[in-house]
């Protein structure tokens, strides 16, 4: 069973908090699939999990340019975006190096990934649910991440 | 001097043969681009891939052809400039390699270049240094403003928090369907369309006059065409409204940062210095403040080898060189 976890999410601010307590939980080898529209908040939610990881944010830019950006902090931070590809596999762009690794991979527009086995990943799925209210949903099939997100439910609890 | 320059950091190849007379001083023998847009544009941006594939193609065809238009010899060169970041890794080391492979078959000093300074200092291939000045570097990559206080001293004053402006012309540009590259079809319909027709937001960074931020404003017009009215919106005056909406948020630190450090001498390069707009209004205001704007022309704007070549020949002029083991560094800063 997957375990599931939905937390609101009233502005760009709250949306990196939560980014950062995800960050917090890391402890490397994590794959974080990011799921959302334009301008959902992506992009904001890996500032966040960046802060966590000991990055300051100003460091995360939109990788959509470059598709992949590194950076190196507690763990090494993989920011990777497929927005610009209808269909990536892993041996697209050197993805398998950065999927399975000792760092974390926080993928944006993670839906564009095909593999043919599923993967272990942290899946977070950000919808609109106002002009600044976002709706975040954590979920992870059995597996490592499972945890995570029952942390995650904890902190939900608390916030 | 005859400088050859290499430039491929991104999607362009470019080559280029410069006499240099002195610091800052050259006359532009030969300029050439080979170009990949039509190879990208099914994928609405640059495969990096696809790229650095394509520049093992290119790279020599296009320098042999700099070398021909300059009708310079390989053995008359006396140095060569190429840029090693920042960039695309793949894209960066095609002519990095190239160019080390060169300077060591030919006995050359090899200096590698910052792109963004090649970018700063591109105005100086047309116009008369005047230190100290403004320049305002906006492309798909980079939204950036710095002050320009002499041959290599450089102060960055504030760039983009989020997206680059490009960025945001090209995401907007294809959630209204108007295909890649985005700012050139956006430029296009907006000169039809209201610019006050839609109200847009205009970020500021909080703590930082001379940041930029387009996250926002794509955000904006993501929730606008979502709505049930975006049925009646004109896509001319969309394109107009958030057109404008990016010019301000470009102009109006730009122009306080003029204001603050009393630079008389605003310059603007980058892809998106194409933008009529920008351009236009960017020089209406900096005259009225009494200011004088300096944009390159537009094939020295976009990424090209000249600019990199001239980079690289000051140092070379001061005996600078790198030795052979220059890297390729993606994100170089400056």
């Amino acid at each position: 069973m997957a375990v599931q976890v939905v937390v609101q999410s009233a502005s760009a601010r709250q949306t990196k908090a939560w980014g950062r307590r995800l960050g917090t939980l890391l402890k490397g080898g994590e794959i974080i699939g990011l799921h959302g529209e334009l301008g959902a908040g992506k992009t904001c939610f890996v500032k966040g999990l960046a802060r966590g990881l000991g990055l300051s944010e100003e460091k995360i830019l939109s990788p959509t340019f470059t598709m992949i950006q590194e950076h190196a902090s507690r763990l090494p931070l993989y920011h990777i975006d497929l927005y610009r590809l209808e269909a990536a596999t892993l041996d697209d762009l050197g993805l398998r190096e950065y999927l399975f690794s000792q760092g974390v991979a926080a993928v944006e527009w993670f839906e564009r990934l095909q593999t043919e086995a599923a993967l272990d990943y942290l899946s977070v799925r950000i919808a609109y649910a106002g002009a600044s209210r976002r709706l975040l949903e954590f979920s992870a099939a059995p597996g490592r991440h499972q945890a995570i997100v029952e942390r995650l439910r904890s902190a939900a609890w608390r916030a | 001097m005859l400088v050859l320059g290499i430039e491929s950091s991104c999607d362009d190849a470019s080559a280029a043969v410069l006499n240099v007379t002195g610091p800052g001083h050259a006359a532009v023998l030969s300029n050439t681009l080979a170009t990949q847009e039509d190879l990208h544009r099914p994928y609405g941006g640059v495969v990096p891939e696809l790229a650095s594939r394509n520049h093992l193609l290119t790279i020599i065809p296009v320098v042999e052809r700099a070398l021909a238009q300059a009708g310079a010899p390989l053995e008359a060169l006396q140095g060569v400039a190429v840029t090693c970041g920042p960039g695309l890794v793949g894209s960066l080391l095609v002519g990095l390699m190239f160019a080390k492979g060169l300077a060591q078959q030919r006995g050359l000093p090899l200096v590698g270049v910052n792109h963004i300074e090649g970018h700063l200092l591109a105005p100086l291939l047309e116009h008369e240094p005047e230190f100290p000045f403004l320049s305002l570097v906006v492309s798909g990559g980079h939204t950036e403003l710095f002050v320009v206080e002499d041959l290599g001293r450089y102060r960055r004053l504030g760039r983009t928090h989020d997206d680059a402006a490009g960025e945001a012309f090209d995401k907007v540009a294809k959630l209204m369907g108007l295909g890649y590259p985005g700012g050139r079809a956006i430029d296009e319909i907006a000169t039809r369309g209201d610019r006050r027709r839609l109200r847009l937001p205009r970020a500021r960074v909080r703590g930082e006059r001379f940041a930029f931020s387009f996250s926002g404003l794509k955000t904006a017009v993501a929730q606008l065409l979502a709505t049930a009215e975006a049925a009646q919106i004109k896509a001319e005056d969309l394109a107009a409204s958030f057109q404008e909406a990016v010019v301000d948020a470009l102009v109006r630190p730009t122009l306080a940062a003029a204001a603050e450090f009393d630079l008389r001498t605003i310059t603007l390069t980058g892809g998106v210095a194409a933008n009529s707009r920008l351009r236009a209004r960017l020089k209406e205001l900096a005259e009225e403040q009494g200011c004088r704007l300096v944009a390159p022309s537009l094939g020295y704007c976009t990424d090209n080898a000249a600019m990199i070549a001239l980079a690289g020949s000051y140092r070379l002029l001061r005996g600078q060189s790198h030795a052979l083991d220059l890297d390729a560094q993606p994100s170089l800063a400056l």
